[in-house]
């Protein structure tokens, strides 16, 4: 319990005072930002004119808190060369199929057919894909283009892991049987910081962060459509499991603030209602330089499971 | 199979279904049997607060109500009924199983929403009570208030109350929801207790702060959170989206109210917006695509206005092509920097025509 309220207390015991004094550092200024975005949240009564920064503040703080717990946790159980390492660069092309599950109460959809690949082209990594209903007529399409500004790339290996880059994309979704679809513009930025890049007792793990806006676009069969706004939020901490020459890949788990997912946001019992995105964890292992799986589980209004195969041509030891 | 052992495995504790037991028990409200007497509220339009051998006591959560009376052995010659809640002007029929006519004294009442009447009985017979306003059926404009999120402001609640008493046509209000800050029954029977005041009956549905007790006992002061019902040729209905999500079972009661409604006008009250006008802010629904969903029924139904509470402000606006109103104006935490405070709407519908009139009222 104590490790729960004041991170860095399993490093002290540990008898490392500087990873302690980091995460509880973070921690503080997690618990701050999400403090004060809160109490400014209460005492605007959430008006549209500041809510998104106190949003984004309170994410954010929320966020590094769980953050903060889950790397004090890992850095005292993990080996202490960490339970892995990033891969040097990121693949020039990987394509991923696989089956979906999906429980909604209120949509008749279960299986889902996912398929995507990514291919870096020009400083570009052009990420097509799509998940069509086999049971409903539900389909969604989605196109991403990233560019990265910082770290590793095809053809330039870096060390570590960390990463910044900038997205923008388009999703394509119908829901045929109940007369509408929706699609959404987004532009973001997306970062994964190395923990091992802060504090050596931490290598093997990561934390990964996400800002940006979406416009969607709401239509309706035979009706006039409209049009809203949804803030861009993840905040996750992850683990790279093995080494980049033997059986490896990572794990994470995720809070994504989006509700326009096959997942949806999460609902809770009593007061709360409607602000909360969801959660997910993958996990990604490659059993050859070309070969590799990912189990993915999201929960928010429905809990969706897949689980998809990794193939990244041309791949070497 | 797969499904099962994946929840039950993985989200025991999983809040997917987060509203199927208010639907169910929505079901449950407005039939009670006690010291061998019966009585049923036809389509829960009322909550029985007492049944005993000689009395029966509703709260009323429309203008018009039908129930049927079963007496048992043990009733005496002279049953009483009290019904709080109701229109001013609602006048009771009861007839027995043969359709005649029963004897009604109308007793003096505290209050002008308050209806104390004493029957003539027999043992072990059955009686149809009708309560309604002579013009129910009528096709003439009439004016309506809605309203919603009191929470915290409970304390001050008599200034937004007597305002609305100075709408003197109006002939009752429609709340969407968070009559209190958590739903506790010493605060909704004060809410009860304040209305009084009120020279017109609330109607309402239940919002996120009335879910602050896991015993919801909202259900037994006031009713369902989800129901419908007609007044002038004009439907009224209320759907339970306190849990920022509409139960499926509810789906399908709403698909049945529809039907019912293409041919005339359709308002539906609920607390939680499927979608903000500020997306980024979401005091809506917790899946875009259920907010979709739910506006695309809508729209398909020929719905001609919603209202909606959640969000402390006044916002107009369109969904799906349907006039859209937020009205968080009962007095909880105002959003700031709007220059809305405490309000409600007045709303004039004429049912000959699609639509009505909204003209937001000041408080303070």
């Amino acid at each position: 319990m104590p490790g729960v309220l004041v991170h860095g207390s399993g490093h002290w015991v540990a008898g490392r005072a500087k990873t302690a004094r980091l995460l509880l550092l973070y921690e503080g200024i997690g618990l701050g930002s999400a403090g004060v975005s809160l109490g400014g949240l209460a005492l605007t009564g959430a008006s549209q004119y500041t809510v998104t920064p106190f949003a984004i503040g309170a994410l954010g703080g929320l966020g590094l808190f769980g953050v903060t717990l889950l790397a004090d946790v890992y850095g005292v159980l993990a080996p202490e060369a960490g339970t892995g390492a990033p891969e040097p660069e990121p693949p020039r092309f990987e394509i991923r199929s696989g089956l979906l599950y999906v429980y909604d109460p209120l949509f008749s959809h279960e299986y889902f057919w996912s398929h995507g690949f990514s291919l870096e082209a020009g400083g570009l990594r052009l990420s097509p894909g799509f998940e069509l209903g086999l049971d409903a007529a539900t389909y969604r399409y989605s196109l991403f283009v990233a560019r990265r500004l910082l770290g590793a790339r095809p053809g330039r290996a870096a060390r570590s892991g960390s990463a910044l880059d900038i997205t923008a994309g388009v999703t394509e979704q119908a829901y045929h049987d109940d007369a509408f679809g929706l699609t959404a513009l987004e532009l973001r930025l997306d970062s994964r910081l190395d923990l091992g890049d802060l504090d050596s007792n931490l290598a093997g793990s990561f934390a990964e962060s996400s800002l940006g806006y979406a416009r969607e676009f709401l239509r309706y069969d035979g009706l006039e459509g409209d049009q809203t706004d949804e803030l861009l939020a993840r905040l996750g901490f992850g683990i790279y499991l093995g080494r980049p020459d033997g059986v490896h890949g990572e794990a994470a788990i995720v809070y994504d603030h989006r509700r326009d997912t096959l997942a949806g946001g999460m609902r809770f019992a009593g007061v709360p209602a409607g602000y909360a995105g969801h959660l997910e964890q993958t996990t990604r292992l490659f059993f050859t330089p070309a070969f590799g799986a990912e189990l993915g589980f999201e929960y928010g209004s429905a809990f969706t499971t897949g689980l998809s195969l990794l193939f990244r041509p041309g791949a070497r030891p | 199979m797969i499904r099962k052992l994946l929840l039950a495995g993985l989200f025991a504790s999983a809040c997917l279904e987060i509203a199927g037991e208010r639907a169910q028990r929505d079901r449950t409200i407005g039939k009670a049997e006690a010291a061998e007497n019966r009585v049923e509220i036809r389509d829960g339009l009322g909550a029985v607060h007492r049944l005993d051998a000689a009395a029966l006591e509703i709260w009323a959560n429309a203008p018009a109500l039908e129930a049927t009376l079963a007496l048992g052995e043990r009733a005496p010659d002279s049953f009483r009924l009290l019904v709080r809640n109701a229109l001013p002007d609602a006048e009771l029929q009861v007839e027995d199983e043969n359709g005649a006519p029963v004897t009604i004294t109308t007793l003096s009442a505290e209050v002008a929403t308050e209806k104390r009447f004493s029957l003539a009985v027999r043992r072990n017979a059955r009686y149809s009570l009708r309560l309604a306003p002579r013009d129910v059926e009528s096709r003439e404009p009439f004016e309506f208030i809605a309203l919603a999120d009191v929470q915290e402001a409970l304390d001050r609640v008599e200034d937004v109350f007597a305002k609305i008493n100075e709408r003197s046509e109006a002939r009752f209000a429609m709340f969407s929801g968070d009559l209190t800050q958590r739903g506790k029954r010493s605060q909704l029977e004060e809410f009860q207790r304040k209305m009084r005041s009120l020279s017109l009956p609330l109607f309402t549905t239940l919002g996120n702060h009335e879910l602050g007790d896991s015993d919801l006992p909202y259900y037994e002061y006031f009713g369902r959170g989800s129901q419908s019902f007609r007044f002038h040729g004009v439907r009224f209905t209320f759907l339970d989206s306190a849990s920022a999500t509409i139960d499926a079972e509810v789906y399908d009661w709403l698909e049945g109210w529809l039907e019912l409604s293409r041919s005339e006008n359709h308002l539906v009250f609920m607390h939680v917006p499927p979608l903000d006008p500020f997306g980024i802010r979401n005091g809506a629904f917790s899946s875009r695509a259920e907010a979709a969903k739910l506006l695309s029924l809508l729209g398909r139904g020929r719905v001609d206005m919603t209202f909606y509470g959640h969000i402390h402000s006044y916002y107009a606006f369109e969904n799906a092509g349907i006039p859209a109103y937020i009205s968080g104006g009962g007095g909880a935490i105002p959003e700031r920097f709007d220059g809305i405070g405490r309000h409600f709407l007045a709303v004039t519908v004429d049912p000959a025509r699609d639509g009505a009139s909204v003209s937001v009222v000041r408080v303070d």
